[in-house]
């Protein structure tokens, strides 16, 4: 059931990471056996190798557990806090392997895992629904544009290429669209 | 700081969390972001905002050796100095407004029950999830009042005629107890008596079988195994 992690976020995942933060490998454990899959898939999605995937989740997780006593429930959902984490380290990682990731993209398969589309889950995910009805409402190029740059860590010129647009509009639909997502959340 | 536009800000860090900031962009805004808690607050606004997205995925598995090297690392002291967003107190209080301290127990306890903001850590506390590793229920034991409360989760839907009923494995070749039925919508509680609340802490697992409504009518699991769990110590051992 892919709307389980929400309310179970906010309730067992809190508790865990605080555990953690006192040095409880047992409960860091188990937060990982919680999130990692949703974490994992969103990497596997983002860097396009599992290799890649496997270390940054690997690498997360020992930040998690290193600056589990940072996190404050007052700012955020734990889960939240963490997804954070890993999709900065997706990012360091995209920038440091761009030209590698690029140039092998003709050898290696994608992972099965990144195939399904990831729109679909939005539409099945109960919690995501305020998002995705907002999403809509921006038409279907700034959506794509927000949509494959979270997914798959695109920056604008990765965009402008994947949509055969000019730069600039590119940055126009992700600028406008973000407002837009913005003002349609917060209504 | 006075022509400062603030959709600018809005819009930067809304591009800084999508990821299309890059370079020497994205690195100057991280070093603003370090000094200037209202642009920490942009950040985490979006980062609350967009992640509904990641939460959305369909789960995968990684590979069990991920977990081991992990864990082979806990110990090991941190090599090079952590980036910002995981070294700093990002996620730390700033001066924390009455108005901000509501937002945030909303957004902790807003989908769960009226509780208080303040935190009482349980000592214990178990999540059964199925083999998809979807919680079902997440229980929190109170040693004080030897009392267990289950909280549901997302258990999957039963007949009418079928109660899930939560099982203690005291360990190898011992039968299953039973420690009741699990509520399928808020919470219940469930008193524990003493020599078997030592029982319980001692427990190897945790298991909700199947069974008819009611309860098991012979007093050990007859339906099949659905949720599994085990106890944590949330306290340091």
């Amino acid at each position: 059931m892919t709307s389980s992690t929400s309310k179970a976020t906010s309730y067992s995942l809190g508790p865990l990471l605080k555990s953690v933060s006192r040095g409880n490998k047992g409960a860091l454990g188990e937060l990982y056996r919680l999130t990692s899959p949703k974490l994992f898939s969103l990497l596997v999605r983002m860097l396009k190798r599992e290799d890649l995937a496997e270390e940054v989740l690997q690498d997360g997780f020992l930040s998690i557990w290193r600056h589990a006593k940072d996190y404050d429930s007052r700012k955020g959902a734990p889960f939240t806090w963490m997804a954070s984490i890993i999709r900065h380290r997706a990012i360091d990682q995209l920038r440091r392997s761009r030209h590698e990731i690029i140039s092998d993209s003709d050898s290696t398969p994608e992972p099965k895992a990144s195939n399904s589309d990831p729109w679909e889950g939005l539409v099945q995910f109960r919690d995501a629904e305020g998002l995705r009805k907002c999403l809509e409402e921006l038409g279907d190029d700034p959506r794509r544009a927000i949509v494959s740059a979270y997914y798959e860590g695109l920056t604008h010129e990765d965009l402008a290429l994947r949509m055969n647009k000019p730069l600039g509009t590119v940055k126009t639909w992700i600028r406008r669209g973000l407002m837009s997502l913005k003002d349609c959340l917060e209504r | 700081m006075k022509n400062y536009d603030p959709k600018f800000d809005e819009v930067l860090a809304g591009e800084y969390v999508l990821g299309t900031l890059r370079g020497r962009a994205r690195e100057r805004f991280e070093r603003q972001v370090e000094k200037d808690p209202r642009l920490k607050d942009l950040v985490r606004s979006w980062e609350k905002k967009l992640s509904p997205m990641a939460e959305a995925l369909p789960p995968v598995e990684p590979s069990s050796r991920v977990w081991r090297r992990i864990e082979a690392r806990l110990d090991a002291p941190s090599a090079k100095a952590a980036p910002w967003w995981s070294r700093v107190s990002f996620w730390r209080p700033f001066a924390l407004t009455a108005a901000a301290a509501a937002v945030g127990a909303f957004l902790y306890f807003g989908v769960i029950s009226p509780r208080p903001p303040t935190v009482t850590m349980p000592a214990h506390m178990a999540v059964l999830a199925d083999k998809k590793n979807a919680s079902g229920w997440v229980l929190t034991v109170n040693p004080s009042a030897q009392e267990i409360t289950a909280m549901v989760m997302h258990p999957e839907p039963m007949k009418p005629d079928q109660s899930y009923e939560l099982w203690m494995l005291p360990g190898k070749d011992q039968a299953p107890i039973s420690l009741g039925l699990l509520p399928m919508q808020g919470s219940s509680k469930m008193k524990v008596e003493k020599p078997m609340f030592e029982k319980l802490m001692g427990a190897s697992g945790l298991a909700v079988s199947l069974e008819p409504a009611g309860g098991s009518p012979t007093g050990a699991p007859t339906g099949p195994v659905m949720y599994q769990g085990s106890l944590l110590a949330l306290e340091k051992a």
